[in-house]
């Protein structure tokens, strides 16, 4: 049975009732939308000239896992003016997408079929052929879709970066379009987006030394940072506002952690010190004040927090000392509430979500092996890499519904990044 | 011309670190003392072929001992007793050769995680650098790399696989020119 038909119920039982519907509706549909296991039927209608728009845009509201989106019957006829709701009613539809062409490019309408009315509309500018650099436009005008039916951006239009045959690849979060944007030859690891998307670090193994780079993306212009060349730097983050670079870098052979200004392109400062303890994968909180990383200070890798500046460092994850396994690569939520990481658990690994307030841990995945977890920026999809298909592919999960799908990649892929939401431009 | 063509071959055969053993000549592991200096040019006619190919044999020899890789137990990066002997075979080659400076690099299998394991062949490769320490050669002739898991020299997702894979290999970085030069002062 479908979740929407509970939802469609009670929304056709208060049309019904009430016939001042609108006020009573939007506060139903809200009480709907805020709880995830009741999702509204959504529909994006027969769109003729635009079908690769409107297929995108069906794909993006899927993904968002915010709506059960219910696929156009066969012979469904394009949409009359002005629209016939009475149909979609029976269907127990909560909403309605509607794309026209239209002025200056794509008229984009959300419909209430309950109450029978216009939501909300706009004309978007965007590149109807669906070619690579309009398809960021398409997933911003979906995200725009979520935003107005939810109240909270959708997140199609981002990217992920990821390590595929040693080098840095990047994907748009739909799965399409596997690039790889470094060259053949080199090893790169560790890829990790600047927040203003336009850049990406990585780690490079090159004569003996893994030196940390920046790239841009449109350009392909890297940068070497500096005085990362002569000895061992790995596992880069940059820090909220950009302006620094957290990474963990070989002194006295031991692994420390490390901040630079990228801002300056200078200026690295030592921030764990101890030489028998390794310290690696930085992340820092949203507001820049805290690091979460790993270090093997105890005895088994954990996660510790300290300040951004060094000081006042403590284990964050608690773990059962001889019983909980070793964890790895944590990831600061967008919202700043939990860090995802993965875990050593019955002889493989599982990536577990920490709750900053209540102090818990969650196990988010059971089957295969799972590990190297992203937070999507709305703070509810994670992508990681799996071995549940047989081998290490990217997968996104959304902790609200648990729905997983598959990035299919033409290789292996390892440590994925999730990118913040592009906008629209490529 | 024959001279310098056969340098070159050296020197091509170094700089790969004959992580595969070379065709015919490769010994198992030498228990025997490598010489100490590769023989002068004798002034005898007779035996002057005798000890260059002696000679070569010597250096190519001394080189494949260079490459040879040593293996890891499973998370571990101990040197194994077994290994030792190769090892040796490594410090004598030093010590005989001391303008030689070579990198080792530790990897690791596929099965821990990733980043982690640029550590784990970080450490593997120190263990080996200690080891040599601890022989008398010197810490600036070595220098010490890690490819964790990103370099597997099988990429098969079994036992036998991941135990080729956990290795730390050598190569010269410096200082062949110095070989080439003494190969050259075989003839």
């Amino acid at each position: 049975m479908r979740r929407a038909t509970v939802a469609g119920l009670l929304l056709t039982a208060l049309a019904v009732t009430s016939l001042a519907a609108q006020d009573t509706t939007r506060a139903v549909l809200r009480l709907v939308y805020d709880n995830p296991k009741l999702r509204p039927a959504l529909m994006v209608l027969p769109a003729p000239g635009l079908d690769s728009v409107r297929a995108i845009v069906e794909r993006d509201l899927d993904y968002s896992d915010r709506f059960e989106v219910i696929p156009i019957p066969v012979g469904t006829p394009a949409p009359s003016a002005p629209l016939n709701f009475a149909p979609y009613r029976a269907m127990n539809v909560a909403l309605l997408v509607e794309l026209r062409r239209g002025g200056a490019g794509v008229v984009v309408r959300l419909h209430d079929v309950a109450s029978g009315t216009l939501r909300q509309e706009a004309t978007v500018g965007v590149e109807t052929a669906g070619v690579a650099a309009g398809r960021l436009g398409i997933h911003a005008l979906a995200d725009e879709l979520v935003r107005w039916a939810t109240g909270l951006p959708g997140i199609a239009a981002t990217r992920i970066l990821f390590i595929s045959d040693n080098r840095v690849w990047r994907t748009d979060s739909d799965g399409y379009g596997p690039t790889p944007v470094t060259p053949a030859g080199r090893t790169a690891y560790s890829p990790a987006w600047s927040p203003d998307g336009r850049r990406f670090g990585f780690t490079e193994f090159l004569e003996g030394k893994w030196q940390v780079v920046l790239q841009t993306l449109a350009t392909g212009t890297r940068i070497v940072f500096p005085t990362t060349a002569t000895t061992v730097n790995i596992t880069p983050a940059f820090s909220p506002d950009g302006r620094r670079i957290a990474f963990s870098r070989v002194v006295d052979r031991s692994y420390s952690l490390h901040q630079a200004s990228v801002a300056d392109l200078c200026c690295v400062e030592r921030l764990t010190a101890g030489r028998f303890a390794e310290n690696l994968s930085p992340t820092y909180s949203p507001d820049g004040r805290r690091i979460a990383f790993v270090t093997d200070r105890a005895g088994s890798p954990q996660i510790y927090a300290m300040s951004a500046d060094g000081t006042d460092q403590e284990l964050l994850v608690p773990y059962d000392y001889g019983v909980s396994g070793a964890s790895f690569a944590p990831d600061w939520s967008p919202d700043g509430n939990t860090i995802v990481f993965h875990r050593g658990a019955g002889g493989s690994f599982q990536v577990m979500v920490f709750d900053l307030a209540t102090e818990r841990v969650r196990q988010v995945t059971s089957e295969g092996r799972n590990e190297d977890a992203s937070w999507g920026p709305d703070g509810r999809h994670l992508v990681f890499v799996s071995n549940r298909t047989g081998r290490g592919q990217l997968h996104v999960i959304d902790l609200e519904t648990s729905r997983v799908r598959m990035i299919r990649t033409p290789a292996t892929a390892l440590l994925p990044a999730w990118s913040r939401r592009l906008g629209g431009t490529p | 011309m024959r001279l310098s063509l056969f340098s070159l071959v050296m020197a091509a055969a170094i700089l790969t670190g004959c992580s595969k053993k070379p065709a015919a000549v490769a010994p198992t592991p030498v228990t025997e003392p490598q010489p100490a200096a590769p023989a002068t040019p004798g002034s005898s006619q007779p035996t002057a072929t005798a000890d260059r190919a002696a000679c070569e044999m010597a250096i190519t020899t001394a080189v494949a001992e260079i490459g040879r890789a040593v293996n890891f137990d499973t998370d571990k990066y101990e040197v194994r007793a077994e290994d030792t002997p190769t090892l040796d075979s490594k410090v004598e080659v030093l010590r005989t050769h001391g303008a030689i400076r070579i990198r080792i690099t530790g990897h690791a299998d596929e099965r821990y995680t990733d980043e982690y394991n640029l550590i784990l062949g970080t450490r593997r490769a120190e263990a080996v650098k200690d080891y040599f320490r601890q022989k008398g050669i010197a810490a600036s002739l070595i220098e010490t790399a890690s490819l964790g898991e990103t370099a597997p020299l099988d990429p098969a997702h079994s036992e036998e696989a991941w135990a080729k894979n956990r290795r730390a290999e050598f190569s010269v970085i410096a200082g062949r020119e110095t070989l080439a030069a003494q190969i050259a002062g075989c003839r």
